[in-house]
C-alpha cells in the first residue's frame, strides 16, 4: 500500500464515548435478541441481529472513519457520510426490530422499574405513535435534507464540529423517522396501507433528485468553504460538488427505488396471501431465568479470582513492593517524586484502590501484604485471645482513619518518603502485634484504617460476595462459610453469608467460597448502593441504624474526601499560610491539624445532627434522631466514593509515568539513566476536569437516590419523604458544590515534578 | 436575541481536537503549498490545536515525510512558543498537528517552517485569540446533569404513583 493510501485509510478518529456507546448498544441488543430468538425464532431470526449490528458498524464508519476526517476537504466524501446516515444506517437498525431486544437486553430493574412508567405514560406513547406516522417521516426527511443544504447552515456545520455533530444527528434521526413506516419494525402498527409506501418512497426520491440535480448542475460553488480548502485530489471544487450531487442522486435514489420495487412486487405477488403472521410461531421456549452477573461463574475470570495461588502471588508482589518502598523511603532521595515511597503509595496504590472500588469492590484487601503477619502468627499458634469486648465496634477505627487522614495532610506524609516508609513499617508492626495476640482477623475488622476505608466505600461498589441461591442455605446445617471445616477455614471476620448484606467487613478473601460445600457463593453484581437502602439485621454487624460507630466512620470517610482534596488547592494552602502568619506560627501544621479536626469531627457531627433533627421535624416521624443519622449518613457514601475516585484518579492519570524514572534510578544499568521529564504531569489538568465532574455528578445522584429510598422506607406520602431526605439532600448538594469548587482551583501537583 | 446569538456562538465553540479546523494560512512557499488550520473556532485562551497540510507544488500531492516546526509569537510581553507538529498527533493522516496552550488574549503570529529533503519553506499568519469563555459555559453540562436527572426521577416517581393509584398497584410493563 502506498504511504498516501496508508495515511488516508489510517485517519480514524475513534472517540472513546462513541465506542462505548456503540459497544453498549450492540451488547444490550444482542443480549435481548438471544432471549427473544430462543422464544420466538421466526420473529427474531439471525438476520435481524446481523442487520442491527451492521447498522451500528456503518454508523461507526460514518462517524469515525476517514470519511469524517476528509469530509471538510471534499464535499463528495461529506456526502458519502450523509448517504450512510440517511439511507443505510436507519433501515438496517430498524430491520433489527430494536425496541423489544433493547428492552429485553437491559437489566430487568432498569427496563421494568426505571423505564416502565415512562413507556406506559399515555402522552409519551402518543408522541411515539405520532412520530411513527408516515407524514412525520416524510416531512422530517425533507426538512433535514433541505435545511442542512442551505449554504449558511452547511457552512455552520463545516465551521464547528459541534454543529457538524448536530447535523449528523438530525440526518440520522430523520432517517429513522422516514424509514420507520417503510420497515414497520415489529410490534409497531402500520398507520397507512402497505401500498401507500410506494408513493411515499417515490416522493422522497423526487425531492432528493431535485436537490441532487441542483448540486450536480450548479455552475458555482454553493459552499464557499470548499472553494477555499486546499485541493487534495486533482479535482476542482466545482467538480467535487458535481460528484457529490451524483452521489446523492444515484445511490440515494436506488435506496428509495429498490424498496419501492420490492413492496410493489410483493403486493402484486399472489403469495402475499400467506403472510408470516399466519404461520404458527414456534412454540415458546422457556426463557432462562434472569440472574445477575456472577464473576465466579464467568469462565476463566472465576477460576482466576478464586485461585489461592493468585492471591498468594498478589500478596507476594505487594509485599515485595512494600519492602522496596520501605528501603527506598529510608535510604533513597528525600524528594518524593524521585523516591518509590513518594510515588508508589500516593500515586499508584491510592488510584488503583479507588478504581477497584468503583469497578468491582474491595480488591485491595485480598492482595494486602499486611495479612502475611497474621499467617505467620497463626502458624506459630500465637493468637489465642478474643478481641476485647469493649473494643468490638468501629470507634477505634473511626479515630484511626481520622488520625491517618489528618496526619497525611498535617505532616505532608505524601511529600516525605521517610515518613511513608515508617508508616508502612508501623503498619506491619501493628498487624503483627494485633494478630499475634488476638484470634481471627481482629486487625482487619477493628483496627486497620485502610480496611475500614474500603469496607465503607465498598458499600457503594457494584459487586458483592453473596449467596447465589438462598434456598440452598436454608437447608444447610453445617454453616461452613462461617465456621469452616477440616479443609477450609470459614470467615475470619465472622460474616455468616446468608445474613450478610453489603460488603461492610468483607475483605473479598473468598475463604467462604472455598468453604461452602454447596458452591453456593459467588461474586454477584447488583445496583451500586442498593445495600445502603435497607436496614436488615446484618451478620456480625446488626442493624446499621443502631450503629453510630459505622455512621461516624462513613462520615469521616466522606468528609475526609472533600477535606483532603480541598487541602491541595492553591487558595486553601495560601489561606493556611496566611493564617499561620497572622497567628505568629512557625509552620502551618497547627492550622492544618485544627482544620482537619473541624472538617472530620465537628462539621460532620454538627451537620449530620442538624440534618437528622430537621428531617425528623419536617417529616414529623417518631424516630430517634440518632437512628435517622445512622441511616442517612450511609447515603452519603456514594458521594464520598465519587470524590475519592475523582481525586485519586486525577493523581493516577497525571502521574501514571512517574514510576518510570524512579525505577530507572534504582536500576540504571538495566533501564538507562532516569528520564525525569516523565515525572512531570502527563496530562493537562483541564482535560481531566470533565471526568472528575462527571464522577461527582454520578456520586451525587446515587446519594440522592439512596437517601430517597431510605426516606421511603419510613412510609407515608411523598411529602414526608421529601421532609426526611431534604436536609440530607441539601447537605449532599453542598458537598457536591464543594467538590466542584475544589476541582476548579489551581492544584498542587503532588508527587510530581513541576517540570522535567 | 443577542443573548441567543451569544449562546449559539458559545455552543459552537468546540474543545480543541487535531482534525483540521479553520483555515488560517494558505500560501505557496518554496516548492510547497502550505495550509495551516486551527481549532477551535473562535480561538480562545487555552488549548488550541494547530495542523498543517504540506503539498508539493508541482504535483499537488501531500507531503508525508516533512519536518514541521511551529512558532507562535504572542503579543508583548507574552513569550513565543515553539513546538513540533507531527502526523502522529493528527487525526487526519495527511496533516501535521500540535497542541498549544495560548495563555493570553490578542493577535498572535503563527509561523510554520517546513523542511523536506533539503527544501525549506516558511509561512506566517495571524491567530486572533479571544478571551476564554466563562467557566460556567464549559461546565454547564456537568452542572445541568444532576438537576435534569432529578427532574426525570421526580417525573418517574409521579408517574409510578399516578399509575399505581389508577390501577391499584404499580404497573408492570408487558412481559415480552
Amino acid at each position: 500500500m502506498s504511504p498516501l493510501a496508508h495515511a488516508v485509510l489510517g485517519s480514524w478518529a475513534v472517540s472513546p464515548w462513541l465506542a462505548i456507546f456503540l459497544l453498549l448498544a450492540a451488547g444490550i441488543y444482542a443480549r435481548g435478541w438471544r432471549e427473544l430468538h430462543a422464544q420466538m425464532p421466526e420473529r427474531f431470526p439471525r438476520w435481524r441481529l446481523a442487520a442491527f449490528l451492521g447498522g451500528l458498524a456503518l454508523l461507526f464508519v460514518a462517524i469515525a472513519s476517514p470519511l469524517d476526517a476528509f469530509a471538510a476537504f471534499l464535499l463528495q466524501v461529506h456526502m458519502a457520510q450523509h448517504v450512510l446516515l440517511m439511507v443505510l444506517v436507519p433501515p438496517l437498525l430498524l430491520l433489527g426490530s430494536p425496541a423489544l431486544p433493547c428492552l429485553r437486553g437491559l437489566p430487568a430493574v432498569l427496563a421494568k422499574s426505571a423505564l416502565g412508567p415512562f413507556l406506559a405514560w399515555p402522552p409519551l406513547r402518543r408522541l411515539f405513535e405520532a412520530l411513527g406516522h408516515p407524514l412525520v417521516g416524510a416531512c422530517a426527511l425533507a426538512a433535514a435534507t433541505w435545511a442542512w443544504h442551505v449554504p449558511a447552515a452547511y457552512e455552520l456545520a463545516l465551521a464547528s464540529p459541534r454543529w457538524h455533530a448536530v447535523e449528523h444527528a438530525s440526518f440520522l434521526a430523520a432517517g429513522l423517522l422516514f424509514w420507520w413506516p417503510v420497515i414497520q419494525p415489529w410490534p409497531s402498527q402500520a398507520r397507512w396501507p402497505r401500498w401507500a409506501m410506494v408513493p411515499y418512497l417515490l416522493l422522497a426520491d423526487l425531492q432528493n433528485t431535485a436537490l441532487a440535480a441542483l448540486l450536480t448542475f450548479s455552475d458555482r460553488v454553493l459552499y464557499p468553504a470548499y472553494g477555499r480548502m486546499p485541493r487534495l485530489a486533482d479535482l476542482s471544487a466545482l467538480d467535487d460538488q458535481a460528484a457529490a450531487g451524483v452521489l446523492m442522486w444515484v445511490p440515494m435514489s436506488l435506496a428509495y427505488l429498490i424498496p419501492a420495487a420490492v413492496i410493489t412486487a410483493r403486493l402484486l405477488s399472489p403469495r402475499r396471501e400467506a403472510p408470516r403472521a399466519a404461520r404458527p410461531l414456534a412454540p415458546r421456549a422457556a426463557i432462562p431465568p434472569r440472574r445477575g452477573l456472577d464473576l465466579l461463574a464467568v469462565p476463566g475470570v472465576g477460576t482466576l479470582l478464586a485461585s489461592r495461588g493468585l492471591r498468594r502471588a498478589l500478596q507476594g508482589v505487594t509485599l515485595l513492593i512494600a519492602i522496596a518502598v520501605v528501603v527506598d523511603g529510608l535510604l533513597g532521595p528525600s524528594m518524593s517524586p524521585m523516591n518509590l515511597a513518594g510515588v508508589v503509595p500516593w500515586t499508584y496504590w491510592r488510584g488503583a484502590v479507588v478504581v477497584g472500588l468503583v469497578a468491582l469492590g474491595n480488591v485491595f484487601c485480598p492482595a494486602c501484604p499486611f495479612m502475611l503477619p497474621r499467617g505467620l502468627a497463626r502458624r506459630l499458634r500465637l493468637p489465642r485471645r478474643p478481641w476485647p469486648r469493649a473494643l468490638r465496634s468501629k470507634w477505634l477505627a473511626v479515630g484511626l482513619v481520622a488520625a491517618f487522614l489528618s496526619a497525611s495532610e498535617t505532616f505532608a506524609l505524601w511529600d516525605s518518603p521517610v515518613f511513608t516508609a515508617w508508616l508502612v513499617l508501623g503498619y506491619f508492626a501493628a498487624a503483627l502485634a494485633v494478630d499475634a495476640v488476638f484470634r481471627g482477623a481482629s486487625f482487619c475488622k477493628y483496627v486497620c484504617p485502610i480496611g475500614q476505608f474500603q469496607f465503607v466505600q465498598s458499600l457503594a461498589s457494584p459487586f458483592e460476595v453473596a449467596v447465589r441461591r438462598p434456598e440452598v442455605c436454608s437447608e444447610c446445617a453445617t454453616h461452613d462459610c462461617l465456621r469452616g471445616n477440616a479443609q477450609e477455614r470459614g470467615c475470619e471476620l465472622e460474616l455468616f453469608l446468608p445474613r450478610k448484606s453489603g460488603s461492610l467487613d468483607c475483605t473479598f478473601c473468598l475463604d467462604c467460597v472455598h468453604a461452602c460445600p454447596h458452591t453456593n457463593i459467588g461474586v454477584l453484581a447488583g445496583v451500586p448502593g442498593r445495600e445502603l437502602v435497607g436496614d436488615p439485621a446484618r451478620s456480625s454487624l446488626g442493624r446499621l441504624s443502631q450503629r453510630p460507630d459505622v455512621a461516624a466512620l462513613a462520615l469521616v470517610v466522606v468528609f475526609g474526601a472533600f477535606a483532603g482534596a480541598a487541602a491541595m488547592t492553591g487558595p486553601v494552602t495560601r489561606f493556611a499560610a496566611e493564617l499561620a502568619g497572622r497567628l505568629g506560627l512557625a509552620s502551618t501544621r497547627p492550622v492544618t491539624a485544627t482544620a482537619f479536626l473541624l472538617a472530620l469531627g465537628i462539621a460532620p457531627l454538627a451537620l449530620a445532627g442538624f440534618a437528622g433533627g430537621l428531617g425528623r421535624r419536617l417529616a414529623r416521624v417518631d424516630v430517634p434522631v440518632r437512628t435517622l443519622v445512622c441511616r442517612f449518613a450511609l447515603a452519603l457514601v456514594p458521594l464520598g466514593l465519587a470524590m475519592w475516585t475523582a481525586h485519586c484518579l486525577f493523581h493516577l492519570l497525571a502521574g501514571w509515568r512517574s514510576a518510570v524514572p524512579v525505577v530507572q534510578r534504582l536500576a540504571p544499568g538495566l533501564l538507562g539513566p532516569p528520564r525525569w521529564a516523565m515525572s512531570a504531569s502527563a496530562v493537562d489538568a483541564d482535560r481531566l476536569l470533565g471526568v472528575d465532574l462527571l464522577l461527582l455528578d454520578l456520586g451525587l445522584l446515587l446519594t440522592l437516590w439512596v437517601g430517597w429510598r431510605i426516606a421511603g422506607s419510613y412510609g407515608g406520602r411523598p411529602g414526608r419523604s421529601i421532609g426526611l431526605a431534604g436536609p440530607w439532600a441539601l447537605l449532599a448538594v453542598a458537598l457536591w458544590l464543594t467538590g466542584i469548587w475544589t476541582f476548579l482551583q489551581p492544584m498542587e501537583m503532588r508527587g510530581l515534578m513541576s517540570h522535567g | 436575541m443577542r443573548r441567543l446569538v451569544a449562546l449559539l456562538w458559545v455552543l459552537a465553540a468546540e474543545p480543541a481536537q487535531a482534525d483540521g479546523g479553520t483555515l488560517r494560512i494558505q500560501e505557496e512557499s518554496g516548492p510547497f503549498r502550505i495550509a495551516v488550520f486551527s481549532a477551535p473556532e473562535p480561538l480562545r485562551v487555552g488549548v488550541a490545536d494547530l495542523s498543517v497540510l504540506v503539498q508539493r507544488l508541482e504535483v499537488g500531492s501531500p507531503v508525508l515525510d516533512a519536518e514541521v516546526e511551529l512558532r507562535v509569537e504572542g503579543p508583548p510581553p507574552e513569550p513565543s512558543i515553539e513546538l513540533r507538529a507531527t502526523r502522529e498527533q493528527a487525526t487526519n493522516g495527511l496533516l501535521y498537528a500540535a497542541a498549544v496552550r495560548l495563555p493570553a488574549v490578542g493577535t498572535w503570529t503563527l509561523r510554520a517552517k517546513v523542511r523536506q529533503r533539503g527544501d525549506v519553506a516558511e509561512v506566517a499568519g495571524e491567530l486572533p485569540v479571544a478571551p476564554a469563555p466563562p467557566r460556567f459555559w464549559m461546565l454547564w453540562p456537568y452542572l445541568a446533569f444532576p438537576p435534569t436527572a432529578v427532574a426525570c426521577f421526580a417525573l418517574h416517581q409521579w408517574l409510578k404513583r399516578r399509575m399505581g393509584t389508577h390501577r391499584g398497584g404499580v404497573p408492570q410493563p408487558r412481559s415480552w
